[in-house]
């Protein structure tokens, strides 16, 4: 095949403060025309670098070395000049960034966007317009045009980001991440159609993921990243089957250890009845209108018995959160919760304070979970100093260093501070502030979603082996359904704040009776 | 001590910033020379050692029936039968300079205001006292007037701001109501009319504009607030059990304290400003009282004797420009982008 765009020896190194960090050192691959290549690697391997040096996003500087070639049409991209550049980037090489919710510009409209890509001739740039919006899927495209994006969901922003990718017939289309700020539902969506794109204009497709179901299904060729250098690259298939190199053996096997299901535990821990969560809606202070609230939970009963988890999946906007931040009273809700057979719904905050240290929760994101600003073992023992006040600073002490390492970290670290700290082992951190109280019921508010593949697998291992040695219960709230599978004993599939199916795990992996629940077992890839 | 390596990499931006960190050097040097302007610029001496005891009439009232003289007053050791009665019986060390910053120079052979001589470096004012030990007086004065005024309105826009930001809804719709309504009073016109029926002495001027200068830092710290009470750490030290006020202290003030000690400086500097425009009105700090503000005025009332307002420009734009170069230093190493 014709190659399309071959790297030789890229290497990105950073300087800041008399450090430096080589994000990327000695890759070399190449495109062919009309194919796929994949680049897969846990975050801060240099993926997005290796993609933003090739458009020449970023430029040496003093902080910045950049060194290698990039050879498009027997062109250097790396030393060409800024003004050949413009000729290539938008026209030939294209991107699409992660987070469409950013990369959009938030002040003009969509047919405005588009335009600026395509040139300057008015007459025909409307139709094209509405050409490319109908090509990239969205639906009315004679009305988008005149949207702003604020007024477009996530996924038909992302669409409105192909479409400007792919105004120009581009030979290479560059998605950095594309659907990792998507649901599931939509992932899969936006997957088929840069497939189906690519096949229709023949352009090649360089994607860029840390998610490997993704690369299984789409992707003709895959290089692996490990620690800003390519250990592995072949066809998606001998890299699936065979894989040589270490690192890539662990990626792919990195699956989490399934819970094995138990014989039923009677003892109800938590029971919910009628639970309704609301929003208000004032857009003024004094005129309130009771029917503008938004309702993000409906009615809602459940119970979880001791021991049991209890998955909670759905998309974004489904409600899920809502629920895990109502039992723990952070925000205002309706209805009744017992926990224990009584009723806590109702407590004022300094009644409730006792039962806090039963209930915990693990929020999604390890980085902003945990203050800056304090030291691991003053974060860790927080809770101890809220409730146990009677215990010595010493029992304290010891106490933090048990739970620590509980939660599989040295307690040597116990001094540092959480910049100092890998995502995964912030996020045992934040395991271990809230084990620390004893808690008999925690909530998991996506507590893996922020992390690697393989350091998913790891906190998922942690959480089991957890659960069995202290009879823990969880609610475990995420989107991702192999997490979901692999901790759960129940689950329970919500959509628009309504339980869509509330099941036994096998049930609703085996014989999903609800459409949606089907659409959405579906759409992941396992 | 327990540094954190964000205060040494904060340490290390702020020396970086080498204006920053020169004028630093230069203001704490200045601030060090004022704080004892009593023993550069007076005129009693520092020290007195007469008849075997050593004195240090700074400190103590000695009456001149003490040293052998005739009146029961405080000895006025610039008298030269004064000096006499001393050093027959032992000696004293004049400061640097010889005149406090209400001493008359009766002495002087031209009238007041009289250009600078080796006798008054930078010569009188018009009332004869000498502008050099009244610089010395009036930048201490004026430098503890701000500093002190700076540390209370922050603590008190830290603490309003911090429990509108934090509670938010009511309290802080009818916070931020109050404040547009409190910030909308004229505070000159209010420094007039107290001033016609109380003289204003040094802390009832500063308790005046206290009253007012507190909402300067309000509404930052009220934002970082809002911005910090739904952040997940917050959130989880709640889940905790951690009472609303330990929450607000331990977790989100230091978050609000970047966007504070970024401000403080220019706070400090700008209520120099205003103390300084306070007294060239003549509503500032009582009569005879040092200060660089009732200098300007006189520079500007006696235009033949152009070293009054020059000295008082000079010293006030080098206090002022070297605090602004603090200020800017302070927020480059409060800025987490910032590179070295």
């Amino acid at each position: 095949m014709e190659s399309l765009l071959e790297i030789k020896n890229l290497g990105i190194t950073f300087e800041f403060n008399e450090q430096t960090v080589q994000a990327v050192h000695g890759s070399s691959f190449k495109i062919n025309k009309g194919e796929c290549l994949a680049i897969v690697g846990e975050s801060g391997s240099g993926k997005s670098v290796t993609a933003l040096a090739i458009m020449r996003l970023i430029r040496s500087n003093s902080q910045l070395r950049i060194t290698g070639s990039a050879t498009y049409e027997k062109k250097n991209l790396l030393n060409s000049d800024e003004s050949s550049l413009q000729d290539i980037r938008g026209k030939k090489i294209s991107m699409i960034f992660q987070e469409p919710m950013t990369s959009l510009n938030p002040l003009h409209n969509i047919e405005k966007q588009i335009t600026e890509c395509i040139g300057f001739n008015q007459k025909s740039n409307k139709s094209k317009c509405i050409e490319l919006l109908k090509e990239v899927g969205i639906e009315n495209p004679e009305q988008r045009l005149s949207h702003f994006p604020h007024q477009l969901s996530g996924g038909q922003r992302q669409r409105v980001m192909i479409a400007m990718a792919i105004a120009n017939n581009p030979d290479l289309l560059i998605a950095d991440e594309p659907t990792t700020a998507l649901d599931v539902t939509i992932q899969k969506q936006i997957l088929d159609l840069l497939d189906k794109l690519r096949k229709k204009y023949k352009m090649a497709l360089l994607l860029i993921t840390h998610d490997l179901g993704i690369v299984k299904k789409i992707s003709d060729r895959v290089c692996v990243m490990e620690k800003g250098k390519i250990v592995e690259q072949n066809t998606t298939s001998k890299v699936f089957n065979k894989p040589k190199h270490t690192y890539t053996k662990k990626l792919i096997n990195a699956k989490p250890r399934e819970k094995k299901l138990k014989k039923k535990n009677n003892e109800i821990i938590l029971s919910v009845k009628n639970l309704s969560v609301y929003y208000k809606n004032t857009n003024s202070f004094f005129f309130k209108n009771k029917d503008d609230d938004f309702q993000a939970v409906k009615n809602l009963s459940f119970e979880i018995a001791k021991g049991e988890t209890l998955g909670i999946v759905g998309e974004s906007g489904s409600g899920k959160s809502s629920i895990a931040q109502a039992l723990i009273k952070l925000i205002d809700s309706k209805g009744n919760f017992f926990f224990k057979d009584k009723n806590i719904s109702n407590l004022t905050e300094k009644n409730f304070r006792s039962y806090r240290k039963n209930i915990q929760i693990i929020f999604q994101d390890p980085f902003a979970s945990l203050s800056p600003r304090l030291t691991v073992q003053d974060i860790v023992s927080e809770g101890l100093e809220v409730h146990n006040k009677e215990k010595s600073k010493k029992e304290m002490e010891s106490l933090t260093q048990k739970i620590i390492s509980d939660v599989g970290l040295d307690s040597s670290m116990l001094s540092r501070y959480p910049h100092e700290f890998s995502g995964g082992q912030r996020q045992r951190i934040a395991i271990a502030r809230a084990l620390i109280l004893n808690p008999e019921l925690i909530i998991l508010d996506e507590p893996t979603s922020a992390l690697d593949m393989t350091v998913q697998s790891q906190i998922v291992d942690l959480l089991l082996n957890l659960q069995e040695k202290k009879q823990l219960t969880y609610i475990f709230i995420s989107h991702d359904l192999k997490i979901v599978k692999a901790l759960s004993d129940k689950i329970m599939v919500m959509k628009s704040g309504k339980i869509i199916e509330f099941e036994e795990k096998n049930k609703i992996f085996l014989k999903p009776k609800n459409k949606y629940t089907k659409q959405l077992l579906g759409s992941a890839y396992f | 001590m327990n540094v954190s390596p964000l205060t040494i990499r904060r340490l290390k931006n702020f020396r970086a910033n080498k204006r920053g960190f020169y004028s630093t050097m230069i203001f704490s040097l200045l601030f060090l020379v004022s704080i004892f302007a009593e023993f550069i610029a007076n005129d009693k001496p520092i020290i007195v050692v007469f008849n075997g005891h050593i004195h240090f009439p700074v400190f103590e009232k000695i009456p001149e029936t003490y040293y052998g003289g005739e009146f029961e007053t405080e000895a006025d050791y610039k008298d030269p039968f004064v000096k006499d009665l001393i050093n027959e019986q032992g000696f004293s060390v004049m400061p640097l300079i010889e005149y406090s910053y209400d001493t008359i120079n009766y002495d002087l052979k031209v009238p007041s205001p009289s250009p600078p001589s080796f006798e008054n470096l930078l010569g009188t004012d018009d009332q004869g006292r000498d502008v050099l030990a009244r610089l010395i007086y009036g930048f201490r004065i004026s430098v503890f007037f701000g500093l002190i005024l700076t540390i209370l309105s922050s603590i008190i826009g830290i603490f309003a701001g911090g429990i509108q930001g934090f509670y938010g809804g009511k309290i802080d719709l009818f916070g931020q109501r109050f404040i547009e309504i409190w910030s909308g009073l004229p505070v000159l016109y209010l420094l007039i009319i107290i001033s016609s029926f109380i003289e204003p002495s040094f802390w009832i001027l500063l308790f005046i504009m206290l009253l007012f200068s507190w909402m300067s830092l309000e509404g930052v710290v009220r934002a970082e607030f809002l911005r910090a009470r739904n952040f997940e750490y917050v959130k989880a030290a709640k889940a905790l059990g951690v009472r609303n006020f330990k929450l607000m202290f331990k977790h989100v003030l230091p978050n609000a304290m970047v966007a504070t000690l970024t401000l403080m400086p220019f706070i400090l500097s700008g209520s120099i400003a205003t103390l300084t425009s306070l007294d060239f009105l003549g509503f500032g700090l009582p009569p005879g009282s040092p200060s660089l503000g009732e200098m300007v005025a006189q520079g500007k009332a006696n235009l033949q004797a152009p070293w009054l307002g020059l000295s008082a420009f000079i010293t006030l734009s080098l206090q002022l420009s070297l605090l602004v170069f603090i200020g800017e230093a302070v927020r480059d190493a409060f800025d987490p982008r910032k590179v070295i």
